[in-house]
């Protein structure tokens, strides 16, 4: 069988027989016809406010749609550029944004008044900013118990006795088990009833220190047993003790390989102090509610989410770029 | 039932067996290691050697079986081993060395924390070891900067830092480039002129028909046969050891 | 001056001589002994209640005495494992009795307030007990967790498909996505749903929102781990089919997915079971899940047995889910060793 006649007997569209040739699909005089067609759909056949849910559900429903197919058509298209993608992407987002806008029944000037009422606010920046300081301290010392409790249940992991072992695992179970909202409600609601009454600040503490110790302890774990066992024997062969071998060549060796889950750890643990809220922690988001039950007005709780967003972005990708980097490695 | 101390004898070995988990590894080794003897310990892989060597200073757990190293039976519950420890060098295949501190700082670690030696007299022991070791001007650098012979010798530096009565090698020279093997042996040879007590796990056939008085042949989990290089180089009278033989010396 | 080698020899001599020798605290005598000395002692112990200083010295010497026995047991090489482990149990019961006999709480009332399961079993107005209110509020946890788990699947397989066109632009929505829902924390933007949007004239339900943001902050990893997945599919693989005709579609739905999947489980369990925890977080919302029943439990008959039950009921769960997605974690690491 020859070329030729095997070439006649494959379907029309699957050969591109012409240089140049492209699927109609693609072609950019259909690109743009389509679009010229969304435009007059956009400007003439879409509903004002006054038509019927129905017609106007069904009629947006179908823009939608006929919209979404046009980009994804051009967003897969393999053979078209980067720029005409993004500008399509954009296009796309504006597009939603606008049909939004038109749709959605929000009175925009309302909107900055709700949210972004600065004036409002006057006064209340302060408080705002002493809960701020407040997160940044429960999360400093909190962090600080996790990583000592952490630290010491680590060295008493690496003993390697059974019997020590069965406390520790069921600790380490528990604390990695149960939700820091069920510990801190635990512990401020449940614990006065037996006699132990934290106020709220230490009740946060004290449970965001055992808590996240679980998690402290795993990564010391995890770093203590990446040196390679060799070191411990040639310690050990010298004739240094389990403890001089942990102090002087595993631990300075652990602390590098550790600090990425560590950071980790800590941006998990300032996301939580917000939790603290619900036991009337005076921290970020409860001088926030207080502000927005204050003021009847939620641009506090706007400000306060921009706050941890200004604060946690840069450290959650940090502690990303640190983790990646180690296992890279 | 304590014998009368015999201070010749550096290590007596009395039917040592080790097991991991349902492999039996070593079936019953008995050997007595004098003062000032450089033993070899050859053998196919798997065989047991570097257990055996382990065992001796407790590095393994012997499964049963007796380890009287300098007149203290290691595998008594009581003992101190980091004490009997000290007097036990060790030179490991991979070398070991810790990455986190220098050369020196690698040799001053265990005088200084435990025989309490001072800074000072640490230091300058360890660069006089450093020197007989050729590497004193290396004395700073970390591992990672240095060549896999040199790291050897720093760890055998490590090792005499302690003034050890006997020296274990375990494949000391396994792990290197050709050309940097014959640092290392030169180096073991010293030492082997100047009367320590070696027990070396190795390959080399050079250094061990030279240096070595006797050679354990282990294969198995046994003591196949044992002799002076002459003895087993020329006159093997086992057929595993003809075996074993065979297979290294046609390489 | 360092030790010298005569120092040296003589501490050798010193190891020779004492190395059979048992030092006298761990002869079997002494241990039975102070064994049988501290029962005697227990039996002479004050009677229960409030103790005068004197006589907690006296319970605190016993208590000491206990544990260094305890100590001499855990420390000693030759016990074997049990008698270790039995002593460790045996020394917390003796803590926990000591505390029991002389802590003057009030153990009745006590457990009338902890464990109190007559009034869990009391029912409310409207006929539901306090076990109905705490079950129907385990359900809904268990709606809310299945629901998000699904939407968040859904989303981040989407957003993980999109990232892997590699398209700059589009990465730029994703990553910002992605950075966005892991910077913000989880009750923040509860809040932000449930009192905040209806300003803008969305007004959810409290259920919904809590489903609609966990969703979303789960979408963010659930993206990562697929986006992991399908990198870890060796190139070579989509060479392969790409260079056999299939398109990118096929290749992905054939040749990609597949294997990713078998990567993508075990993050995607721990995934899933810290959802199910953050499920938790809705309480702070007025969503009727297990914490919050508990705690409206707890607030109308002031009574803290509802928490102390939902409390037990998370642990119950969440060990088992937490080991289990642990367990998968280790073999897809030993695995992927051994393949």
């Amino acid at each position: 069988m020859n070329y030729e006649s095997a070439r006649a007997n494959i379907p029309s569209h699957f050969i591109r027989s012409r240089p140049g040739w492209t699927y109609w699909i693609r072609r950019y005089e259909f690109i743009f016809v389509a679009l010229a067609l969304l435009v007059g759909y956009a400007l003439f056949l879409l509903p004002g406010e006054d038509a019927t849910p129905v017609n106007r559900g069904v009629s947006i429903g179908v823009f939608l749609l006929l919209v979404l197919a046009w980009s994804a058509n051009i967003l897969i298209d393999g053979e078209k550029s980067d720029w005409f993608k993004g500008a399509v992407a954009f296009g796309l987002v504006f597009v939603l944004c606008w049909l939004f806008y038109k749709y959605s029944g929000t009175k925009w000037d309302k909107l900055g008044r709700s949210f972004f009422n600065f004036a409002k606010m006057e006064g209340s920046w302060p408080q705002l900013f002493k809960g701020l300081l407040v997160t940044l301290q429960l999360a400093a010392i909190s962090a600080l118990f996790s990583i000592l409790i952490g630290l010491i249940l680590a060295v008493l992991r690496s003993f390697e006795s059974p019997t020590l072992n069965i406390f520790l695992i069921a600790y380490l179970d528990l604390f990695r088990s149960i939700p820091m909202i069920v510990l801190m409600v635990f512990i401020y609601y449940a614990l006065p009833y037996l006699g132990v009454a934290l106020e709220s600040v230490m009740a946060t503490v004290l449970a965001l220190s055992l808590g996240y110790s679980a998690y402290t302890a795993e990564s010391f774990r995890a770093g203590i047993e990446s040196i390679h066992f060799g070191q411990v024997e040639a310690a050990r062969a010298l004739g240094l003790t389990r403890l001089q071998t942990m102090r002087l060549v595993i631990i300075p060796q652990a602390i590098k390989v550790v600090i990425p889950p560590l950071t980790g750890n800590l941006v998990a643990m300032l996301k939580d102090t917000a939790v603290a809220s619900v036991v009337a922690s005076p921290e970020l988001l409860k001088r926030a509610k207080e502000v927005y039950v204050g003021k009847a007005n939620p641009t506090a709780l706007v400000a306060a989410a921009i706050i941890y967003l200004i604060v946690l972005l840069p450290l959650a990708r940090l502690a990303n770029m640190l983790e990646n980097r180690m296992k890279a490695r | 039932m304590n014998k009368e101390f015999n201070p010749e004898v550096m290590i007596e070995v009395i039917d040592l067996h080790k097991y991991f988990k349902d492999l039996h590894v070593l079936k019953g080794v008995s050997t007595k290691i004098t003062r000032g003897e450089v033993v070899a310990v050859m053998g196919p892989s798997g065989g047991g050697k570097s257990t055996f060597l382990r065992c001796m200073n407790r590095l393994e757990e012997p499964s049963s079986g007796k380890i009287i190293v300098e007149g203290i039976d290691i595998t008594s519950p009581y003992v101190d081993i980091n004490k009997v420890r000290t007097e036990i060098g060790m030179v490991f295949q991979l070398f070991n060395l810790f990455p986190h501190l220098t050369a020196i700082e690698n040799v001053k670690l265990a005088p200084m924390n435990v025989r309490k030696v001072s800074d000072a007299e640490a230091t300058e022991r360890g660069l006089a070891l450093l020197e007989k070791v050729g590497l004193s001007d290396k004395a700073h650098n970390y591992p990672d900067q240095l060549s896999g012979g040199q790291q050897q010798r720093v760890a055998i530096a490590r090792a005499l830092a302690m003034q050890p009565q006997i020296m274990f090698f375990d494949e000391p020279t396994s792990a290197l480039d050709p050309e940097m093997i014959g640092e290392v042996l030169d180096v073991m040879r010293a030492m082997a002129d100047e009367g320590m007590t070696m027990v070396v796990v190795s390959h080399e056939m050079g250094f061990i028909n030279e240096a070595a008085d006797r050679i354990l042949l282990l294969a198995e989990g046994v003591i196949v046969e044992e002799g002076t290089p002459e003895q087993i180089f020329k006159h093997p009278t086992q057929q595993r050891t003809q075996e074993f033989l065979g297979k290294i010396l046609s390489v | 001056m360092s030790e010298s080698k005569s120092a040296r020899s003589a501490i050798l001599a010193e190891l020779r001589r004492m190395q059979h020798h048992v030092p006298w605290h761990r002869r079997d005598e002494f241990v039975g002994a102070s064994l049988l000395a501290l029962i005697l002692y227990a039996a002479l112990l004050p009677r229960t209640g409030s103790p005068s200083v004197v006589q907690w010295a006296v319970i605190g010497a016993f208590f000491a005495l206990a544990l260094a026995w305890g100590g001499l047991i855990l420390s000693d090489v030759r016990m074997p494992e049990w008698v270790k482990t039995l002593t460790a149990f045996v020394l917390l019961f003796l803590g926990g009795w000591l505390f029991y006999r002389y802590s003057d709480a009030d153990w009745e009332r006590l457990s009338h307030v902890f464990f109190n399961w007559e009034l869990m079993k009391d029912p409310m107005e409207g006929g539901a007990t306090g076990w109905d209110i705490l079950l129907d509020g385990l359900w809904l946890t268990v709606q809310i967790a299945f629901f998000s788990a699904i939407f968040s699947t859904l989303i981040g397989l989407l957003l993980a498909v999109f990232r892997s066109f590699e398209n700059r632009i589009l990465n730029i929505f994703i990553i910002a996505y992605i950075d966005f829902f892991r910077a913000m924390p989880i009750i923040v933007l509860m809040v932000l749903a449930y009192y905040a949007l209806p300003y803008t004239g969305i007004v959810l339900d409290a259920p919904v929102a809590g489903v609609l943001v966990l969703s979303l902050n789960s979408s963010a990893y659930v993206s990562e781990i697929f986006r992991a997945g399908i990198l870890s599919v060796h190139h070579g693989q989509i060479e392969a089919a790409r260079a056999l005709g299939m398109n990118p579609v096929q290749t992905m739905r054939l040749v990609i997915l597949p294997q990713a999947l078998r990567v993508v489980i075990p993050p995607l369990t721990s995934n899933y079971v810290a959802s199910a925890k953050d499920t938790a977080i809705c309480s702070s919302i007025t969503i009727l899940e297990l914490l919050k029943s508990a705690l409206q439990f707890q607030a109308f008959k002031a009574n803290p047995t509802a928490i102390i039950a939902a409390t037990v009921i998370y642990i119950l769960i969440f060990v088992p889910l937490t080991r289990l997605a642990g367990v998968l974690e280790v073999r897809m690491k030993t695995g992927r060793a051994k393949a």
